[in-house]
């Protein structure tokens, strides 16, 4: 009885041991058949193994121990039981923090081969099945968190269009490995209820006709890009191109017309980026302005007509620049130029300023401008111009669900003031006086429909005893270099205004706006074209300039006046 | 009742020797074969498959408010469509795109993976020179990774960072790009062996950006053991 019984377990003994051993064979042969793509191994003659630097024995693995001579059954099966008891501890353990980590390859049979270099582009980043791609080694739980946001890139941890002077398309359909182009268009036709005869617009370079249609700017170019190499060119065609330059004297000092070498350029400078912290780069050439907050660009902004902070501070500088990204939400930008939009250099001595722009949140912007020490009057050396221009940004609101989805509100604040050449910054008087600017502009603007309409309200106020900020009007072709007789602009004299606009927008694309807009303004003197226009008659209904450009004509009188109310209607693309 | 008691043991053996360790494991590199190889290759501690994210992606405009250029998310000129002018095409939301996909990690400096390499001459496997610990992703495209951009090593080589508890972050020394064919390339990272890694420490998380592309992964040195010695 008792062989018989011994007889039975040594049956059992032999049967749990074929059973493991078919397992363990039937492992080997479902891995091997699992993981042999005969793409990768059909041709594949194995080399030579690498030299090892470290002998170890055998483990305990079956596959170890079946190789072992002279071992009974009973080691093998007490060899499988410890084997068994092994494994359960590594299953236990990797139930642990490292249980979906490398050891849950355990459990996890792999499905197919890995073959690097051969996935698809599209699945490797954005188009992948997730349930077509099954991690092999490690699933995705294990895996660190991925931020949503580049870190690295300055400001680009969090979208930024929905600013003022910001572009608000978030796709380019220009751009290039080398090369991303740039076109923008912005026509507009105005409406102004002064009706003034010559349909000429004063006091702003956002237009300059009314009652007729009009190319305020056509731009093509873009930005060149290879390596730490960079350079940007834009082109500025239509009325912008006369409007803008004749605000700057300085070509006027001295040989060579700047103003048309320039005046077809918005934008046109070299530059070389610096792999340091988060970037540094040193540009040199035509760039633009940021003062005053508003983009050079009437497509980035919210409003067409600027407040006065805005449009009579510069649009572009010409000099050097460097911007400095210490993080990925600061820039310091030092500028050391020319003058205060100007091509050329007025008088003896550059103009510096710089630029500190702070966004802690994709919600918050900060700027702050600054420039001193220019001399920008034609004929005074000695006249000093100082300017500080902070702008705030805020988005408080966003709610995608909702049809009116997004709020944001900005402020802009401007201290200014000149010194020297017979004038001072504060507490002036009749022999020396005071020649300052102070102005602040607010606009807020409301997002609706899923980006596809906007609505805005904003305007502003400034004060510039001196008229030295104060656009001047182009009476009879008068400039900056001829300045006007009819409005002269000169120390002591005073000039205030304020401005209000109300405007809508059809976005139908990110790259298409369609306009319109209210806008209203006014002054403590007559300043705005009235109905009889700024021009001399020189015929019944023959409205053409005289004489030099801003020379007196015997007989004519310009028709200014206090206030002016327009409508704006714009068409603005940007590719 | 004896085949009721036996089913479930010839059951559970089967299934745990299924899922027991790889072969590779308790035999010298010499004696591998390409089963051997492959099975480290997939699916070791060396070797880890990550997600790769695709990051929120600027516009130019705003690339270049923070200094680059470039880089926008292209879509081409057949997205413009006439009725850009007059409405009704889609728009835009502010939301970050985020869609998954797997990049391989390899620790390529370990001698199992390079052993395995060679055994299976794997024609992308790469080589470098000098002590490094070395770290290699695979499949990286190369469009979408802006690889091809000249001077695009130096924002890899920042981005490619080696995070231990308690030490201060490992960046890459260097970066080296090898396509690989069908727009595709191979991204090896090379780190300094200054600062030893050991077997004591419990993780190292590495991470990488290629464009808007970012992966991460961690690695386990506990488990990075081969022939009872820590491998890296």
């Amino acid at each position: 009885m008792q062989i018989r019984a011994r007889r039975v377990r040594m049956l059992r003994q032999a049967v749990f041991t074929a059973t493991g051993v078919a397992g363990l064979f039937a492992s080997q042969l479902l891995t091997a058949q699992t993981a042999s793509p005969p793409q990768l191994i059909a041709a594949a003659e194995a080399p030579p193994a690498p030299e090892e630097s470290t002998t170890t024995a055998p483990s305990s693995s079956t596959t170890g121990s079946a190789q072992q001579p002279g071992l009974t059954v009973l080691d093998e099966l007490n060899a499988m039981k410890a084997r068994i008891e092994k494994l359960e501890q590594e299953l236990k353990a990797a139930k642990g923090e490292t249980g979906t980590g490398p050891a849950s390859g355990v459990a996890a049979a792999p499905r197919k081969m890995l073959t690097p270099g051969t996935v698809d582009e599209s699945k490797a980043v954005a188009s992948v099945d997730p349930a077509d791609q099954q991690p092999e080694a490690q699933p995705a739980a294990a895996a660190p968190a991925a931020p949503a946001v580049d870190l690295e890139t300055p400001f680009a941890f969090a979208d930024f269009t929905w600013m003022l002077s910001n572009s608000r398309n978030h796709d380019e359909v220009l751009d290039g490995k080398y090369f991303s182009g740039e076109f923008r268009v912005d026509t507009n036709y105005m409406y102004d209820y002064n009706h003034p005869i010559d349909h000429t617009l004063i006091g702003t370079t956002e237009g300059e006709r009314t009652g007729e249609f009009n190319i305020q700017a056509l731009n093509v170019g873009g930005d060149f890009h290879a390596g730490n190499m960079q350079g940007r060119i834009l082109t500025q065609f239509g009325s912008v191109s006369t409007a803008v330059p004749r605000n700057d004297a300085s070509y006027s000092q001295g040989q060579w017309d700047l103003a048309d070498a320039y005046r077809y350029l918005s934008e046109m400078y070299a530059g070389y980026h610096i792999n340091v912290q988060h970037g540094l780069n040193i540009q040199v050439g035509d760039f633009l302005s940021f003062i005053g907050l508003f983009s050079y660009y009437s497509f980035d902004n919210w409003m067409y007509q600027p407040s006065y902070v805005s449009s009579n501070t510069p649009w572009f500088f010409t000099g050097i620049r460097a911007q400095w990204f210490p993080t990925n939400k600061l820039k310091i930008e030092p500028w050391f130029i020319n003058g205060w939009q100007t091509y050329a250099k007025y008088n003896g001595r550059h103009g510096l300023g710089g630029q500190i722009l702070w966004r802690p949140t994709g919600n918050l912007d900060f700027v702050f401008n600054t420039y001193a020490l220019g001399r920008d009057t034609l004929g005074v050396d000695n006249r000093s111009r100082y300017h500080i221009d902070d702008s705030q940004e805020w988005k408080y609101y966003e709610n995608p669900g909702k049809f009116m989805h997004r709020m944001a509100f900005t402020l802009t604040e401007d201290v200014g003031c000149e010194s020297g050449g017979g004038v001072v910054c504060k507490s002036g008087n009749s022999q020396t006086p005071a020649q300052n600017f102070m102005g602040i502009m607010g606009y807020h603007r409301w997002w609706f429909d899923n980006d596809k309409f906007a609505a805005e309200v904003g305007g502003g106020v400034m004060n510039n005893p001196g008229r030295y900020l104060v656009l001047l009007p182009p009476i009879n072709g008068a400039n900056a270099t001829s300045g006007t007789p009819y409005f002269p602009e000169a120390p002591g004299l005073p000039f205030k205004a304020y401005d209000f606009q109300l405007g809508f927008d059809f976005f139908p694309s990110q790259w298409v706006t369609w306009h319109v807009e209210w806008t209203q303004r006014g002054s403590n003197v007559p300043y705005f074209a009235g109905p009889g226009g700024i021009t001399p008659q020189q015929a019944p209904g023959l409205y053409v300039n005289e004489g030099a450009p801003g020379s007196y004509v015997p007989g004519f009188s310009p028709d200014l006046v206090k206030q002016e109310r327009r409508w704006i209607f714009s068409l603005m693309v940007k590719l | 009742m004896y085949r009721s008691k036996m089913f479930p043991l010839f059951l559970s053996s089967t299934v745990l020797l299924l899922a027991g360790s790889p072969s590779w494991q308790g035999k010298p590199a010499t004696q591998w074969d390409e089963n051997d190889a492959r099975q480290v290759l997939r699916n070791s501690p060396w070797v880890k498959r990550a997600t790769a994210s695709l990051l929120f992606q600027p516009s130019k405009d705003q690339l270049r408010a923070g200094g680059k250029m470039g880089g926008g998310k292209s879509v081409g000129l057949q997205s413009l469509e006439l009725s850009n002018l007059v409405g009704g095409s889609t728009h835009h939301s502010n939301s970050t795109a985020k869609k998954p996909g797997y990049l391989t990690l390899r620790w390529e400096s370990a001698s199992p993976v390079r052993t395995a390499e060679s055994k299976l001459q794997d024609p992308n496997a790469p080589g470098w020179d000098g002590e490094y610990y070395a770290i290699a992703v695979y499949g990286v495209p190369i469009d979408a990774g802006r690889l091809d951009e000249a001077g695009q090593s130096a924002d890899l080589k920042k981005l490619g960072v080696l995070k231990r508890d308690g030490m201060k972050d490992m960046t890459a020394a260097k970066v080296e790009i090898t396509a690989s064919g069908s727009g595709l390339a191979t991204v090896l990272y090379l780190f300094p062996r200054s600062a030893a890694i050991t077997g004591e420490e419990k993780r190292i998380e590495f991470s990488a950006q290629f464009g808007p592309i970012f992966v991460a992964q961690y690695f386990y040195p506990g488990e990075m053991q081969f022939q009872g010695k820590l491998d890296l």
